[in-house]
């Protein structure tokens, strides 16, 4: 008996170290008729259901890919996995990928400190890093060749944020001259929120416009009560914020509690943009308006190549994930789809430096992507900013807003599907 | 500003209540049986899951759903005692931690591997409701877990107290060996000191869905904290754990709003740093800190 119960104990630990780096999964086998891509993102970890949502995209790109008759003279794509939970493995995942696994190109992240680490591996060992949207704008500003971002960096997210205010938001408010509106910005402090709020400054300079709040949070705080307080105590007219999920349901219901009451807020991805926020805060989400990776927007706008692989990508999503794609899945979707089609397909090899060839030869206009973006790569060319290399300058940040449990793309008015509603928003006890 | 005090110190109170009935079955644990269980965090997250499964199919209310939770932890406890923490007592302290360790990785993994990273909300149940005191607002939901844990740290106060097995237990506490030869089962009261523990972070697990989503690294986020106000409190009190909860609850609200939000948990860290150096058995700890519940 003894013998059993310790037999079960082992069965017990051994599980337990399974599941630890079970996410990771085996090696896979190198065939001849095989492009092997990296892919490293957030299979666990407090990111993890973003890490799968993202796989589950970038799955239905690989397999578009693979049945359309693979790359490079018929080879199929496979994806060699690493599990990124947190930056200290992103940067051990990326250096097994490259050494052991022999990759010449990493697809990922997710958040910004992930982007961060993956690219610094591949700046040095001289590698593609093929990133999605993790935000931080020094992961295209290294001075390196290799890193390539298909979404806009965080600064944009800032930037556009006070754009909205100005179009969208002052003149429902009835408010012409933006120095008329108290205008203040709350941010989690990680790379992400930190990275968008330095955007919101160098804008909010730009247009000379005070900031009567500038206030950094803890994204994992259990009580929110001082992060509101100060809020309300600013008795501002607009709030910009920059929240993960978890935070910004918190901020929500404390804001309900204590009756902190904004006319309009804008909010940056993630947190405030998941359709669990809608499900959570019930009619109270409606009118708030979102910055974040398009995900619903106007197809009218697509070329016709992308409008039927909106629909085949919208349509397989739904059946696997059973919701549809919010916009980092869209985004993670057409970042992948970008790298097989666009560029291996073209690429003379599997090497890094063809990879790279390819990806700077992409000269496509807005609408390309299936969310609206074109493709070009910056490589030393931008006068005001000479080390930024391999970010696309044709991705852009829409702005849109909770309507009834649905994003309702408003800005810009290019990919519009409606119109603003609930400027300013109702008092809490109307909500 | 007295009104915005007077608002963030009421907050951190009932939120310190939250954090404390989550802390006294970690300093129950530890003060009976001397290990710290790191799975502590993973038992209130699977509480919470519990719950909130409970809603999704039956449409339970989260305070209907106690009645189940917190038998289901009390058994969900035993088993953990039996199938992982026995054999590791009386090893090397390593051991114990690498045990615990690992159930945590598996059920936090176990957790994504069955529901997904989703966050989970469960509504209802005084979560929205709102009660106004005079200028004064508060959550119903964290009134409720501040009250419950009061009531029930008052009871597990008396049941250790006033009981027979409440006098074993201490007795086991202050010389396992010499209980041993008084005729107490060590082995039962071990495994029924972390079923209790166990429940009680089910209790809080059940009553704080309300306020706070479900998702698989929950528990970390209170956890931690836990681990703060168990040293505050002084290892194995549970008087010390409702104090040390409330404590750093009312500390991280004030510092929070008059210092700065971003580093609202440094400050109790600092506190607990400061506690470490001045007082190390705890505020109300004994030297050595381990008399449970007597204190």
């Amino acid at each position: 008996m003894r013998a059993t119960r310790r037999g079960m104990g082992q069965v017990f630990l051994g599980l337990a170290l399974l599941m630890a780096f079970g996410a990771v999964g085996p090696p896979a086998v190198q065939g001849a008729e095989e492009a092997r891509v990296g892919l490293l993102l957030p299979f666990s970890g407090p990111w993890a259901k973003f890490g799968n949502e993202m796989a589950i995209a970038m799955e239905i790109a690989r397999e578009l890919i693979n049945q359309s008759g693979g790359v490079q003279g018929g080879k199929q794509v496979v994806f060699v996995k690493g599990d990124i939970p947190n930056p200290t493995a992103a940067t051990s995942e990326a250096n097994r990928l490259i050494s052991q696994e022999k990759m010449q190109v990493l697809l990922g992240t997710f958040a910004a400190p992930l982007g961060v680490a993956v690219s610094a591996v591949a700046a040095k060992e001289g590698v593609v890093h093929w990133e999605a949207f993790a935000g931080a704008d020094i992961i295209t500003k290294r001075g390196s060749k290799w890193i390539f971002r298909n979404g806009a960096p965080s600064s944009v997210y800032g930037i556009t944020m006070l754009d909205a205010v100005r179009e969208v938001v002052a003149p429902k408010l009835g408010s012409a001259d933006l120095k008329a509106l108290r205008i203040g910005t709350l941010w989690e402090n990680r790379p992400w929120g930190a990275g968008v709020v330095e955007g919101i400054r160098a804008r909010a300079k730009e247009l000379g416009i005070t900031l009567h709040l500038d206030e950094g949070y803890d994204q994992f705080a259990t009580d929110v009560t001082p992060i509101v307080q100060k809020v309300k105590d600013a008795n501002l007219d607009v709030l910009l914020t920059i929240s993960y999920f978890n935070d910004a349901v918190l901020i929500q219901k404390k804001s309900r509690e204590l009756n902190m009451y904004v006319k309009a807020l804008l909010a940056a991805s993630a947190g405030y943009a998941l359709p669990e926020f809608a499900q959570t805060m019930g009619k109270a989400a409606n009118g708030i308006m979102l910055l974040d990776l398009p995900s619903r927007i106007n197809k009218a706008g697509l070329q016709p190549e992308a409008a039927r692989l909106h629909d085949a990508f919208f349509d397989t999503y739904r059946k696997r994930a059973g919701h549809d794609p919010a916009g980092h899945a869209v985004a993670s979707f057409t970042t992948a789809y970008l790298l097989l089609n666009d560029v291996l397909r073209s690429a003379k090899g599997m090497t890094a430096e063809d990879i790279r060839q390819a990806a700077l030869a992409l000269d496509k206009p807005l609408g390309f992507q299936i969310n609206g973006w074109g493709v070009k790569f910056s490589q030393f060319d931008q006068p005001k900013d000479p080390k930024d290399a391999g970010q696309n300058l044709r991705s852009f940040v829409p702005v849109s807003q909770w309507q009834d449990g649905r994003h309702v793309a408003l800005w810009p008015r290019a990919v519009a599907v409606g119109e603003p509603i609930l400027i300013p928003l109702p008092t809490w006890d109307k909500r | 500003m007295t009104l915005a005090l007077a608002q963030l110190v009421l907050s951190g109170i009932l939120i310190g209540g939250v954090y404390a009935l989550i802390a006294v079955g970690l300093t129950l644990i530890f003060g009976v049986m001397k290990i710290v269980n790191f799975a502590h965090g993973e038992f209130l997250m699977a509480a919470m899951y519990a719950t909130y499964w409970l809603q999704a199919l039956l449409g339970w209310d989260p305070y209907v759903s106690v009645a189940l939770v917190l038998p289901a932890s009390f058994l969900f406890g035993l088993a953990v005692e039996r199938l992982v923490i026995r054999r590791s007592i009386g090893k090397p302290h390593l051991v114990v931690v690498f045990a615990t360790m690992g159930l945590s990785v598996l059920m936090q993994n176990l957790a994504l591997f069955l529901w997904r990273g989703d966050y989970r909300p469960v509504r209802g149940a005084l979560g929205e409701t709102t009660w106004v005191l005079g200028p004064l607002r508060m959550n119903g939901a964290l009134v409720v877990a501040c009250a419950v844990s009061v009531g029930v740290t008052l009871l597990v106060l008396a049941w250790l107290r006033y009981t027979d097995f409440g006098k074993g237990l201490r007795a086991t506490v202050q010389d396992r060996d010499v209980a041993m030869l008084m005729g107490i089962d060590v082995a039962r009261v071990f495994s029924v000191t972390f079923a209790v523990g166990t429940a009680l972070v089910g209790l809080a697990g059940a009553l704080i869905t309300p306020a706070y989503p479900t998702y698989p690294t929950v528990g970390l986020s209170f956890v931690l904290v836990a681990y703060v106000i168990v040293v505050l409190g002084g290892l194995g009190s549970i008087m010390g754990a409702l104090l040390g909860g409330i404590c750093i609850g009312v500390v991280e609200s004030l510092t929070g709003y008059l210092i700065a939000t971003s580093l609202n948990q440094l400050f109790s860290f600092l506190v607990f740093l400061a506690v470490l150096v001045f007082r190390p058995a705890g505020l109300l700890g004994q030297r050595p800190a381990t008399l449970a519940g007597a204190s």
